[in-house]
């Protein structure tokens, strides 16, 4: 189920939202968020509810054995068990059938057999949820609940369940903890406002954008440096749209059920170097590698050679995260690079002014994602190559995606992000808000799309 | 609108209790309003011919409601002697051409999506007029007979053509939802579009507006495309390009004749023979290009043509009726080139058709 189908619009989420309201205690309302991700989560395949459930279930018990226990070891052992478990599960239904092609083309001897292995929805964003939630509790960042429905909510709260923002239970254990508040205008107001302005930015800009870059990217070949160049551009602003129209729209839900969803996004593409680009783009993400495995690799504390490699590793298995395809390795690598670049020549970087150091990041995130929408390296090296003019081809290049570029380059570097919005709860806002619904409505009607992310 | 907003985990939500609905039932009774008067307003204006509405112009157009209209002012100026029958992709057989070769006044009833039951609606309909054609040509489609569809809505509205078929359970309940499908297909921008240039033709009527037009005689004719290819910016790979995905949802659930289908085909068959006409039946196929993407997608489209072909077989074995497997360029000397999309023969190709279907004597 995606928000911006009919079937979550005008039956799931007025059911949800209704029974939730109309129940009073807390455990009710727990239980009422955790089944309703469930159903959210089983309306794509319900056979993949049971490895959620199983998933939920051990980081649960793996979390009170912590807490409970005073030996080290045994909370080691718990950790790695119970951490080793969740990427044990994620590994093989991720990356199995990318393991077991690429040691058959190695070593055809060692071929593994072929499973039918599908990929289940949302498992990459739903194990670092339970996985930051057991290393919190082993490092008493957290104490852990004793509550299983409150931890089947936390981990099945459907507007972040199958693409994320990574909510960590911290962020949100006080919001949980008082669930059974009344809803207030402001949240009402909130949760309306990032909703809309997420529907909009996905319907309206992503989708529209998408269907204008995808046909000439199914002929990448053929394309012209002016259309690789919008080509390119254009899937810069349809991801950015499309993910952060998504994580707006999650974080709206997460308002209309009293939860605080963390930022995602903070307007990436105005970033002055490559690691500012990670403090904005895909936040809960960056935060997340940051803090489980960079730092816990030795982050920078090992000198200024094991940082590099601290980064080119975070970076790499980042890449990976987003899916099992070595063109994902190789963005996340080329990320690393820039990182370590960046690192490296920081000294002279600062005396560029601003608005140089905001062009150039921007130009190698932009080729980066041609990297990152490339479904091979034969692709994007043909794509790069016609960005640079090498065998230009002459495809047609739509006036409309030229506009959309243009429209697009303006609005990330002018438009304020959604989190400086301030949704007023005033009647006359209300009306704003059903307005821009409506319009995006009309735009999307007919027109259902899935969320890019949502293949990750 | 412009400010920050507390940081997470600073401020808790301000929670203002009372009224406490007022942002949410605000907003519930603006979409509410918004809603009802879009659904108004295209309920009224009717751009498509959706509800019925006689008032302002059609700007999408329902083939079956306007043919009629049109075959009963052609008929009042002389006998119409020869009816085609058929989808859009029929629509392009000159009725003129066809009198040329034949000597014999037809009219162009081929509509969008027709199907075996839209045909044998039609020459019911076409008999109840009064008239009896001497050849009736039915342009088949590939996907004419399969099985995967309801009869389509526009039939199904049209009263005077439902009555001539006999009520069709699948249609019956899947009435509800297309009542429904009807309703929030007003709720789109491209509806929005229609409403607004259909008020527009009503205040100033203007055939260039027009993506298709029908003549008197039923003939088709695309203005926007004949106006592009006048100026030399038409894109055939563009529109092929464009009209791909449609096929593709078109061909997605393809795999057999529907028995009923097929049934009513043989009705349509047998009661123009027994009206003594000469049935002319060709399968009219796609561009070649369109197949190879929907025979890559996985679709039956192949499987279809065969099943079509041992249809037509098995009524020119039993009926006497001319078949004609235009599903192929061969047969009729047709041109990659003499194409409007992925699916829509232009006039040269059209011509081509015309010219071997009617070589045979009559």
């Amino acid at each position: 189920m995606v928000f911006n189908s009919d079937i979550f619009l005008f039956a799931f989420f007025p059911i949800v939202f209704t029974l939730f309201w109309l129940a009073r205690t807390r455990q009710v309302r727990f239980a009422i968020l955790a089944a309703s991700g469930y159903v959210f989560y089983g309306y794509w395949d319900w056979r993949f509810c049971g490895l959620l459930a199983f998933s939920t279930l051990t980081s649960f018990v793996a979390a009170l054995a912590i807490a409970r226990t005073p030996s080290v070891r045994t909370r080691r052992g718990w950790l790695v068990a119970s951490v080793a478990l969740d990427l044990g599960i994620l590994g093989f239904f991720k990356y199995y059938n990318f393991f077991a092609d690429n040691v058959t083309a190695v070593a055809p001897g060692w071929a593994l057999p072929a499973l039918r292995v599908v990929l289940p929805v949302g498992i990459s964003f739903y194990t670092f949820h339970t996985i930051s939630y057991i290393v919190d509790v082993a490092q008493e960042r957290v104490r852990p609940t004793r509550n299983l429905l409150e931890y089947m909510a936390y981990v099945a709260l459907f507007p972040q369940l199958v693409a994320g923002p990574i909510v960590r239970y911290k962020q949100i254990e006080d919001d949980l903890a008082r669930i059974d508040r009344p809803l207030g205008n402001d949240a009402i107001a909130r949760g309306l406002g990032f909703f809309v302005v997420g529907l909009i930015k996905k319907v309206v800009i992503a989708d529209h954008i998408g269907a204008l870059i995808d046909p000439m990217l199914r002929s990448y070949d053929n394309l012209s440096p002016g259309g690789a160049w919008c080509a390119a551009l254009g899937y810069t602003f349809q991801l950015y749209y499309d993910f952060s129209g998504y994580s707006d729209m999650a974080v709206g839900l997460g308002h209309l059920f009293g939860i605080r969803i963390p930022q995602n996004f903070n307007a990436p593409y105005r970033a002055v170097d490559p690691s500012d680009f990670w403090r904005r783009w895909h936040m809960s993400l960056s935060t997340w590698l940051r803090d489980y495995l960079y730092i816990p690799l030795g982050g920078n504390r090992r000198g200024e050679g094991r940082t590099y490699v601290n980064l080119m590793i975070t970076m790499v298995l980042g890449g990976l995260w987003h899916g099992a395809s070595w063109t994902f390795v190789a963005w996340g690598a080329y990320h690393g690079l820039l990182l370590a670049f960046f690192r490296a020549t920081a000294g002279a970087w600062e005396r560029f002014p601003s608005p140089v150091r905001r062009a150039i990041t921007f130009l190698c995130v932009v080729v980066g994602w041609v990297l990152f929408r490339s479904t091979s390296f034969e692709m994007a090296g043909t794509w790069v190559a016609r960005m640079t003019g090498i065998g230009g081809g002459n495809e047609f290049l739509p006036l409309a995606l030229v506009t959309w570029v243009l429209l697009g380059l303006v609005a990330v570097n002018a438009m304020p992000e959604t989190w400086d919005l301030t949704f007023s709860p005033r009647r006359r806002w209300a009306v704003v808000y059903a307005v821009g619904f409506f319009l995006a409505y009309l735009v999307m009607n007919g027109h259902q799309s899935v969320f890019l992310y949502y293949q990750f | 609108m412009v400010s920050r907003q507390p940081e997470l985990g600073s401020v808790g939500i301000t929670l203002i209790t009372r009224p406490r609905a007022r942002v949410g039932v605000t907003f519930l009774a603006t979409i509410a309003v918004l809603v009802v008067s879009q659904v108004f307003v295209a309920r009224s204006v009717d751009p498509r011919g959706d509800f019925g509405g006689r008032r302002f112009p059609k700007v999408v157009y329902d083939a079956r409601a306007q043919k009629q209209a049109l075959f009963q002012k052609y008929l009042a100026r002389g006998p119409v002697e020869g009816l085609v029958l058929g989808s859009s992709r029929s629509m392009k057989l000159r009725p003129s051409e066809l009198k040329e070769h034949s000597g014999l006044r037809f009219f162009n009833f081929a509509v969008d999506l027709g199907q075996g039951e839209d045909f044998l609606a039609i020459y019911r309909w076409v008999r109840e007029q009064g008239t009896r054609p001497k050849v009736v040509v039915i342009g088949l489609d590939t996907e004419a007979l399969a099985s995967d569809r309801p009869r389509h809505w526009k039939l199904e509205k049209n009263r005077e053509l439902r009555a001539m078929l006999e009520p069709d359970p699948i249609t019956a309940l899947a009435g509800m939802r297309m009542w429904v499908a009807r309703y929030k297909e007003t709720l789109s921008l491209p509806y929005v579009g229609d409403t607004l240039l259909s008020l527009r033709l009503w205040l100033r009527p203007h055939e260039d507006l027009l993506n298709v037009a029908f003549q008197t005689d039923g003939y088709l004719r695309y203005p926007r495309w004949e106006r592009e290819r006048a100026r030399r910016v038409f894109d055939l790979d563009r529109e092929i390009q464009a009209c791909l995905p449609g096929q593709l949802k078109l061909f997605g659930g393809l795999g057999r004749a529907r028995p009923e289908r097929v049934a009513e085909l043989e009705r349509l068959v047998a009661a123009a023979r027994n009206d003594g006409a000469i049935v002319k039946i060709l399968m009219i196929g796609l561009h070649p290009s369109t197949v190879r993407f929907l025979t890559a997608k996985g679709t039956a489209v192949e499987a279809q043509t065969v099943i079509n072909r041992a249809v037509v077989e098995d009524l020119k074995r039993r009926y006497g009726v001319e078949s004609y497997d235009f599903s192929v360029l061969g047969p009729y000397g047709g041109t990659k080139t003499g194409w409007y999309d992925c699916a829509h023969v232009d006039e040269t190709n059209a011509t081509l058709m015309t010219r071997a279907l009617m070589a045979r004597v009559l």
